[in-house]
């Protein structure tokens, strides 16, 4: 009499085939999590992958833009403008910087000494792509800088207006940027006259940024303009990062609900700067 | 005739540095199975794996296992349909992008990172399309170059 059986045998090798699939992939994960080899392995090759394959589209992109804007879009004015933006975004960041010190000298001033403001290298970086892949899940971009100009894990990502991210990873060439919009981004946020401090955190692209952690009795004004207070380890003081939009004090919660726009505009980027802290350890 | 599958690797690297969120590459593994020798596949599924996982936020294994289960759907479904048909394409561009928003959910959820649910959606519904258009395209220019290459 033939054995009744529940499952085939093609079907039983199926199974076995797909659970061993599953246990190794489930080691390989587990592994990879614990030493990050296959990561850094993706990141250095896959980055480099892209930056390398995509230089002739940003070069022809380049190219195109660069012709329309010079020649044909008027030239003289075209360059006279160009100057005039850049000398603008030095000034807002050398006015970001007086504001910092500024506030910083009235409250010190009682004091005998104090920590001298940190230096910053700052490098000029070209936005590749938004969002590159089917993996991004986060609010993120790509940036023609990366390991060989000094770009980091964490390096802060700015323009002249307010603060873009930070470097999420980064290859020789090639760097992705988790912008401030994203849920995953906190940034630890001091209000630039009250100085009330709190965590700001991104609520996803077109949305207020939330400002976290402001006790209702704290002193924050709609229209302040938002900082980076330095203490998160990550961002220089005092970087422009929104400005408050909306508050809300609820009597049933400890704390103000505080609602904020980003100063830079986020969508339509094309250059960025990338913040190294090259500030030396005092040796006493 | 080498050079076809360098050159789709490029050209969907250019495709997806100008469309946010989107995959070019999964059409051509799916060619690449149905037309070439198992080794090209793996050579070109390696390639793609390495691009996605080094370029993308997520820690290692997203893509292995999105391509991973298009390669296993792909191979169980020959056994029942006929490779080259429109409904069979048809069924693995629904599978892939069911695929692509259960596999980055998890993903994402392993690595506890906040995910917009309604972007990985519309995300996954634009790729069951891309997929779609893209296999048309690619299978088009393939049986251009390769006039002996298979119809299924």
């Amino acid at each position: 009499m033939p054995s009744i059986s529940l499952f085939p045998r093609r079907s039983k090798r199926l199974i076995i085939f797909l659970l061993l699939a599953v246990f190794c992939f489930l080691g390989v994960y587990t592994w990879n999590w614990r030493t990050g080899a296959l990561d850094t392995f993706a990141e250095r090759s896959g980055m480099e992958i892209v930056i390398w394959t995509g230089t002739p589209l940003l070069w022809a992109r380049e190219k195109i833009q660069g012709v329309w804007k010079r020649y044909i879009y008027l030239v003289a004015l075209r360059q006279e403008n160009d100057r005039l933006r850049a000398k603008v975004t030095d000034l807002h960041l050398q006015l970001s910087r007086l504001h910092e010190d500024a506030a910083e000298v009235s409250r010190l001033r009682a004091l005998h000494s104090f920590q001298p403001p940190e230096e910053w290298r700052i490098e000029g970086g070209r936005v590749v792509s938004y969002r590159f892949g089917p993996h991004a899940v986060v609010e993120s971009m790509l940036v023609d800088k990366g390991i060989a100009a000094n770009v980091h894990t964490n390096t802060p990502v700015i323009t002249s207006q307010g603060v873009v991210g930070r470097v999420l990873r980064s290859s020789a060439n090639l760097s992705q940027v988790l912008m401030i919009t994203d849920p995953n981004s906190r940034i630890s946020a001091i209000g630039r006259d009250n100085r009330t401090q709190g965590i700001l955190v991104g609520q996803g692209p077109g949305d207020f940024l939330h400002m976290l952690y402001v006790p209702l009795n704290d002193i924050l004004e709609e229209g302040e303009v938002l900082v980076t207070s330095g203490l998160d380890g990550i961002f220089p003081k005092g970087l422009p990062l929104a400005r408050v939009e909306r508050i809300i004090r609820s009597s049933v919660s400890l704390f103000q609900t505080v609602y904020a726009v980003p100063l830079a505009d986020l969508r339509n980027l094309e250059e960025v700067l990338l913040v190294s802290n090259v500030s030396q350890p005092v040796v006493e | 005739m080498w050079l076809f599958w360098p050159l789709f690797v490029v050209l969907a690297v250019w495709m997806q540095l100008v469309f946010p969120g989107m995959d070019f590459l999964a059409a051509g593994i799916v060619l690449c199975m149905q037309q070439e020798r198992p080794g090209k596949v793996l050579l070109l599924t390696l390639v793609c794996v390495v691009i996605q996982e080094g370029a993308g936020p997520l820690a290692f294994g997203a893509s292995a296992l999105r391509y991973g289960t298009l390669v296993v759907f792909f191979l169980l479904g020959r056994k029942l349909f006929e490779a080259g048909s429109p409904a069979f394409i048809l069924l693995v561009a629904g599978f892939f992008s069911v695929a692509h928003y259960l596999s980055l959910k998890t993903m994402a959820g392993l690595q506890s990172l906040v995910v917009l649910d309604q972007r990985i959606f519309v995300d996954s519904v634009l790729l069951f399309f891309v997929f779609l258009v893209e296999w048309l395209v690619l299978s088009r220019i393939y049986r251009m170059i390769v006039p002996h290459a298979s119809r299924s």
